[in-house]
């Protein structure tokens, strides 16, 4: 019976080292998604205007839920120069003007900018339900969308949705025994990132993956360099 | 013998977490103790005030807070603030009817409520309601409850399981119940039926001693209940007392008691304060129902303006975009729509259509069509009163402009919208109205 | 003289020639086109008539349908529609006011205040019946902050159109910002020689403090807040109705105008630990919450066993990020909280 014990908890173990090995490694895509006139490259993205990230994360435990601010407002800055950072290396013009020095004082562009949030979140349940259908050409925001390029020449906007849910050690252990308290490490993180015309709202790339911690390797799909056209 | 001891020191081992210390019964408010898990809850509470400011979801007028800081500070029970509270009045973006207080003393009323609203007293008894839910520590006593129970499921899944898009409990609860888990019970409508009760009663005492009139806080309910919109979702938990038993029991109570004689002509001034102050923060409400898809919402609000203020080309200017946007639905649903079956119906299928996908959906019907043109002509005809009144209001020649383009009729439509631009040289939104310009003339040149 | 009386008659039979047509070209009346019609003059003829002399008349839809009934035919409709005296525009007496007021709309939104007061008494001018337009100049005075002025006006614009709701809210909010502006001017007072107070006006200000207590109560708040003001004018060395103003000032989100008049209290009375606590929960209120926590130590040095200064000086400390302070303080509340609730037990029984 003995050697039967010691050779599961091996596999265990082994396993266990694997888990945290790939921790925070390549996240896991089934996408991206593409509108069919970016495919066929009847539209070009050069320049983009990055959208503030809305990244939420909430720490599961035995006890329940609870909300993680501190932790939440870091992933935010993480994802959002980290998003830039990929852009910028695929050759793109990234703008970044929605910052906190910026709306101060300016509810009107405060409030644009939180409409266009307020409409993709809208319409993001039946966009993560069916991404496919981006495919499709199907999903828009409209032209609302241009308010936030002021300046008419960014091609696309780029917006960024998180939900990260860390689980504490306890609840590791009830849900996944040995191994679940090896995923207690980082927390994981569910991303979608679109890109929607800055000038009709079009939808034309989304991208759904997740990862252990915020990623620190590519946001964007290697394939998403052969549909940008750099400058 | 030795197999069941290593299977015993295993389940152990895997279920020690297990081991909740179950936490002592709380009694109500009065003799609070702030544990550790009650301070992570006002530090949930503190980000969220400052997530809801950084994201654009304060409705940020100076009139508009002095107002409800002074009827909310009128309201407040004598004496300083309790511990770790900081009394603050604020009205969120958001096209939802609701009210929720946090913890720390931030009592927040949606523009959506403001807008249904139709009096002071009405905005005295709902933020005198909010307040007891702070002092007698109900968020706290909820959060140490909820976690006792150890459920799986957080309280924004629920919300969002019960109300389909987020529709029910508008977004700012869904965004801030993901950080303060209880914020969904912290809404208007939302505790357990005793601590609702409570903050009911309390809301009564502080009206009457405010001269306000109590009756005006079923009135409240019955505003509450009552909806434009076909799919509210269901928006209560099992245990939560309905606006029909809260109805009935402030009824009761306000009967038993020495009737409250308000002088008409002091409701009056109180009522017509109300109305101008919050005319500006009901046309914003107005723009937020239609960005959500909710025109029927829109024009009602847009209505009610109306018979305040029948002249104002603004508030003209707001009712013709609801029926603009309307297109073909009805500016109330009917009563079929209303229906238990149509209503589960017109669910799922918001579920599953984007907002133009549903439009083109009635537009293939007969009715819808005819609807349509209703709309359209009803809102042309509102956008020319308007501009009959003042010929200078420049978002009035935006919403004709989109009017006539949605009607095909490009060269009116070019008109309008240059004639937006140029009485408002700086808006926000020229680029996209250039490029309606541009788009137009291009299919007239072909 | 024969050939004078002859050239005479000559004449006066070549102005009745001449005058003769002229006066058959008269325009017909109602009257003549229906005795035409009634006496069975064929419709074409009529219509000949109506086209050569015109009608004085404009014709409706009454008169055609009893002419038809007469036996008129479409020809003569036809040409009475073509031969309708054609009116004069009618002025738009008000078009030149409502351009002013255009134009003054434009310039309130570009903050000119001036210049659209200006152009809004222009419109006035030009039709002094519009209350719109007097609603409008008051709305522009009140950007001022001359409430006065606004009261006149809403006054005048409800008084034009009773039936509009909207003025009549103007006029109350303008009412309220008066009795408010009464409460922000403190009450003159006499720099150099300082008036003894006499016993009438001891006694008025007693008076005054009563029915500012009175105000309070009926939850009066702007009206309170004057009563208080004379009490303390008339009796300059009384804090009471200062501090009761400055409460006043709170409920009605006026923060440093509560803290002023707590000032003035302060300034009468300094080694008070309840004003001083009073003035620092108006700090707290109003953000300010060094200054707070400065004037809560004062009022703990003076008075240790006042719980509600520790729990005050508790949240402020808590605002500022000293934890380990605000707990401290909270518990040091609580203490005496309990102190003071065992004290009572004990009295009572």
């Amino acid at each position: 019976m003995r050697p039967r014990i010691v050779y599961l908890l091996a596999v265990g173990l082994l396993l266990l080292a694997a888990l945290a090995v790939a921790g925070n490694q390549t996240p896991v895509r089934p996408g991206p998604y593409l509108h069919p006139k970016l495919k066929a490259k009847e539209i070009k993205i050069q320049k983009v205007v990055a959208l503030p990230p809305i990244v939420s994360m909430t720490k599961q435990g035995v006890k329940g839920s609870e909300g993680m601010s501190k932790e939440e407002d870091e992933a935010s800055v993480g994802f959002a120069s980290r998003v830039s950072a990929d852009l910028t290396s695929s050759g793109l013009s990234v703008e970044a003007p929605f910052t906190e020095e910026a709306l101060k004082g300016n509810d009107e562009l405060k409030y644009a900018l939180a409409d266009v949030q307020k409409k993709y979140d809208e319409l993001a349940p039946k966009l993560y339900r069916k991404p496919k259908d981006v495919r499709k050409a199907r999903f828009s925001l409209g032209d609302m969308v241009a308010v936030l390029n002021s300046k008419g020449t960014a091609d696309a906007l780029v917006i960024v949705r998180s939900q990260g849910v860390k689980m504490t050690k306890g609840k590791g252990m009830l849900t996944g025994g040995l191994i679940g308290l090896a995923t207690t490490k980082n927390p994981t993180f569910t991303t979608y990132v679109a890109l929607v015309d800055a000038k009709n709202g079009d939808v034309l790339y989304l991208d759904e993956f997740l990862t252990s911690g915020i990623p620190k390797d590519k946001v964007f799909d290697k394939s998403f360099k052969k549909f940008v056209s750099p400058k | 013998m030795r197999l069941i001891k290593v299977r015993l020191i295993l389940l152990v081992l895997l279920t020690a977490p297990l081991g909740v210390t179950l936490l002592p019964g709380v009694e109500k408010g009065t003799d609070f103790e702030f544990t550790k898990v009650d301070l992570s809850l006002l530090e949930q509470a503190d980000a969220l005030d400052r997530k809801l400011e950084r994201e654009g979801m304060v409705y940020r007028d100076e009139a508009m807070e002095t107002y409800v800081n002074q009827v909310g500070r009128a309201m407040l029970p004598s004496g300083t603030a309790p511990e770790r509270v900081m009394w603050q009045f604020r009205v969120v973006r958001d096209p939802m009817a609701n009210a929720f207080a946090l913890p720390n003393g931030s009592i927040y009323v949606t523009t959506g409520l403001i807008s249904k609203l139709e009096n002071e007293d009405q905005l005295a008894g709902v933020l005198a309601h909010e307040m007891t839910h702070v002092t007698d520590r109900h968020s706290y006593l909820a959060f140490r409850s909820y976690r006792k129970k150890s459920t799986i499921a957080n309280i924004a899944s629920t919300a969002a399981s019960v109300a389909p898009g987020g529709s029910a409990w508008g977004d700012t609860i869904i965004l801030a119940a993901n950080i303060v888990v209880i914020v969904a019970n912290a809404s208007i409508f939302g505790y357990s039926r005793e601590l609702e009760k409570e903050a009911d009663m309390y809301a009564y005492n502080k009206m009457v001693e405010g001269n306000y009139d109590p009756k005006e806080l079923v009135n409240t309910f019955r505003l509450l209940e009552k909806s434009e919109e076909v799919n509210t979702g269901k928006i209560y938990y099992n245990d939560h007392p309905k606006l029909e038993d809260r109805i009935a029991y402030m009824s009761t109570m306000i009967s038993s008691k020495p009737p409250i004689l308000v002088p008409p002509d002091v409701f009056a001034a109180r009522r017509m304060k109300y109305l101008s102050l919050t005319e500006k923060v009901d046309r914003e409400d107005i723009h937020l129902s239609i960005l959500s898809d909710h025109p029927r919402t829109g024009l009602a609000r847009a209505q009610k303006l109306l018979e305040f203020h029948p002249n104002s080309p603004e508030d003209l200017c707001a009712e013709a975009d609801a029926y603009r946007s309307l297109g073909p639905w009805t500016p109330k649903p009917s009563d079929a729509e209303m229906g238990k079956h149509e209503a589960k119906k017109e669910a799922n299928l918001e579920m599953k259509l984007t907002s133009d996908e549903e439009e083109r959906r009635l537009l293939k019907k007969d009715e819808g069509q005819a609807t349509w043109r209703d709309n359209q002509r009803l809102a042309e005809e509102t956008y020319k009163k308007a501009l009959a009144v003042d010929p200078s209001n420049a978002k009035t020649y935006l919403g004709l402009g989109q009017l006539y383009e949605k009607t095909d009729r490009g060269k009116e439509a070019i008109e309008a919208f240059e004639k937006y631009l140029e009485l408002a040289p700086n808006a926000l939104d020229r680029q996209r109205v250039q490029r309606r310009i541009d788009t137009l003339k291009g299919s007239a040149n072909r | 003289m024969k050939s004078c009386l002859l050239v005479l008659m000559l004449l006066l039979l070549a102005l009745g020639l001449v005058a003769a047509p002229q006066s058959s070209k008269k325009p017909l009346t109602k009257d003549q086109v229906m005795e035409l019609v009634k006496g069975s003059v064929n419709s074409a003829e009529v219509a000949n008539l109506v086209r050569e002399h015109g009608i004085d008349f404009d014709p409706t839809e009454d008169y055609f349908q009893a002419l038809r009934s007469a036996g008129a035919e479409q020809a003569l409709i036809d040409a009475l529609n073509a031969a309708r005296p054609v009116k004069p525009p009618v002025q738009d007496p008000t078009a030149q006011a409502k351009q002013h007021i255009k134009g003054a709309n434009s310039l309130l939104g570009t903050g000119d205040i001036d210049g659209a007061i200006a152009l809004y008494q222009k419109a006035i001018q030009e039709n002094p019946g519009d209350g719109e337009g007097h609603r409008l100049l008051g709305i522009a005075f009140g950007k001022k902050k001359d409430w006065q002025r606004d009261v006149s006006e809403q006054r005048l614009a409800v008084l034009l159109n009773p039936d509009d709701a909207a003025a009549k809210a103007e006029l109350t909010l303008a009412l309220q910002n008066v009795a408010a502006e009464q409460i922000h001017t403190d009450p003159p007072r006499p720099a150099a020689v300082v008036k003894p107070p006499n016993d009438d006006s001891a006694e008025q200000a007693r008076k005054d403090f009563a029915q500012g207590q009175t105000e309070v109560a009926q939850r009066k708040f702007e009206a309170a807040a004057i009563s208080f003001s004379e009490a303390a004018q008339l009796k300059p060395d009384w804090p009471d109705p200062l501090v009761e103003r400055a409460k006043v000032y709170m409920k009605l989100y006026l923060f440093q105008e509560a803290i002023h008049s707590y000032d003035q209290a302060i300034q009468l009375k300094p080694n008070d630990p309840v004003t001083l606590d009073l003035r620092g929960y108006a700090y707290y209120s109003a953000s300010k919450f060094q200054q707070a926590i400065n004037d809560f130590d004062q009022a703990i040095r003076l008075d240790p066993s006042r719980a509600e200064a520790f729990q005050n000086r508790g949240n402020a400390k808590w605002q500022l990020g000293d934890k380990i302070g605000a707990n401290a303080d909270f518990e040091q509340a609580k203490a005496l909280e309990s102190g003071t609730s065992a004290q009572r037990k004990s009295k009572r029984r």
